[in-house]
């Protein structure tokens, strides 16, 4: 099977953060003080910073989403969310073309496999100081019939991935393998 | 929209997943999954169904990396051939969502495994009782759902999701916003028993005054606490008044802290298969 594959990826990147008066939230995690050996077992590396914040993260996910839905440029978006309950999602991401899962890859061979077209946002940020996110992310268009999205499309997804930090690419190529 | 009907529940407890170490906790949990995949799928052909799994304690653990949920459902995926995907975006109404993206877009997949994992591996006391609903039960719960054939399910304006009720309540006013999305939907369903979260004292009493004019499953917070997502299908379950002979339909219904709410019209019959570990 081929499939055509295109869209952004890149990493958000502290020099390119301006000044911004966000509403301060910092991950409250649910621990006591004597249950501070929990995150010791947790697998996160310290040395990637917390560029973006929740409330950013899900002001992105929402102009993404509310975006690509509005100009109809997808019938199917999957959303990465790792970590639920720190403040409620917004109202696009509960539109029921959108699904969210931890890892959207298993998801996405799914649909491939069914020939369902479909963009994939896949953003693993570092979001609280225990999260093992490393700030990498990617929109990637998902077309198993071989479309590929239009010029106006592309810049519509490019405007709004501009509004992060980031340092980012377009990359397209068709992928071939087995899905089913 | 046609009810799902019920194949199976199982109900069983989740301390073997407790005090281990992350590669114990993955070997357990996809053994566990795995064996109910391959249950569900025996002697049919496994192209009809879909895997999901979903959790809403399993918070931290994810986002920190001790527990990497694409490693279990490969694992999950290599011992049953099933596409497995997790989910705990929706906290307690994660598998209302998933059933709702299932039937939206893999409706000729007549067959939906659920599984609704609670567990509390490190012992957090917040999992175990905590200021906002008090008590948790951990279980991990797992769903055979199928849907019946239905030609109509292929018509573009008739997808068979339609019939979900799927939103947000403002957290603010959570449980009044919860009664008036309930009195809704059962105008919608007034033959189903509704199957509702298990709530603790004063909150059940808020929400017991607006579904009295309603046929529901008692709450079972007293034995269980409350189960983040598995309570309506630990009750259906349970349903006494089910006679194993009858057909009976249920709205299963589930909300989450931060609001997302989740109803699915669904029937039990005399096929239906429910177990509860350690008896009910």
């Amino acid at each position: 099977m081929s499939v055509a594959m295109e869209g952004f990826h890149g990493r958000l990147d502290i020099a390119k953060r301006r000044r911004e008066f966000i509403p301060a939230l910092l991950m409250k995690a649910p621990l006591k003080e004597d249950e501070l050996h929990i995150p010791l077992q947790l697998r996160f590396n310290d040395r990637v910073p917390m560029i973006v914040s929740f409330y950013e993260y899900y002001r992105f996910l929402d102009r993404l989403v509310a975006t690509v839905l509005q100009k109809d440029i997808t019938r199917l978006v999957l959303v990465r969310v790792k970590m639920p309950a720190v403040i409620p999602l917004p109202r696009s991401l509960l539109d029921s073309r959108v699904a969210i899962f931890y890892d959207i890859d298993t998801e996405s061979r799914e649909l491939i496999a069914r020939g369902s077209e479909h963009l994939c946002v896949d953003a693993n940020f570092k979001l609280y100081s225990w999260s093992a996110g490393d700030n990498t992310f990617s929109v990637r268009w998902v077309s198993p019939v071989g479309r590929t999205l239009g010029k106006e499309a592309l810049e519509e997804i490019r405007e709004v991935i501009d509004t992060l930090p980031a340092i980012f690419e377009y990359s397209a190529g068709i992928c071939h393998g087995e899905y089913g | 929209m046609t009810n799902l009907e019920i194949k199976t529940i199982e109900i069983c407890r989740s301390e073997f997943l407790n005090g281990v170490a992350a590669g114990t906790f993955i070997d357990r949990l996809s053994s566990k999954l795995s064996k109910f995949a391959e249950r569900a799928t025996a002697g049919r052909d496994d192209s009809g169904f879909s895997y999901y799994v979903c959790s809403s304690t399993l918070d931290v653990q994810c986002s920190g990396g001790w527990l990497d949920p694409a490693e279990l459902c490969k694992r999950i995926h290599r011992a049953s051939r099933l596409y497995c995907s997790y989910s705990n975006a929706m906290q307690c109404a994660s598998w209302g969502f998933l059933i709702r993206h299932h039937l939206a877009n893999k409706a000729d997949v007549r067959n939906i495994l659920i599984a609704i994992v609670d567990a509390n591996p490190f012992g957090m006391s917040f999992w175990e009782d905590n200021l906002f609903w008090g008590r948790t039960g951990h279980r991990i719960t797992l769903l055979h759902l199928e849907m019946p054939e239905h030609p109509g399910y292929s018509a573009p304006l008739e997808l068979p999701c339609d019939g979900m009720v799927i939103g947000k309540c403002n957290p603010a006013a959570m449980l009044y916003d919860y009664s008036r999305e309930i009195q809704k939907v059962m105008t919608r369903y007034p033959q189903h028993t509704l199957a509702i979260p298990y709530f603790e004292g004063k909150m059940r009493k808020g929400i017991k005054r607006n579904i009295g004019a309603y046929s529901y499953l008692p709450d079972l917070y007293e034995e269980y606490g409350h189960l983040c997502g598995a309570d309506p299908w630990v009750s259906i379950a349970r349903d006494r008044s089910r006679m194993p002979t009858e057909s009976k339909c249920y709205l299963a219904a589930s909300i989450a802290s931060e609001g997302y709410f989740c109803f699915l019209p669904t029937i039990a019959d005399s096929r239906s298969e429910m177990s509860i570990e350690g008896g009910s």
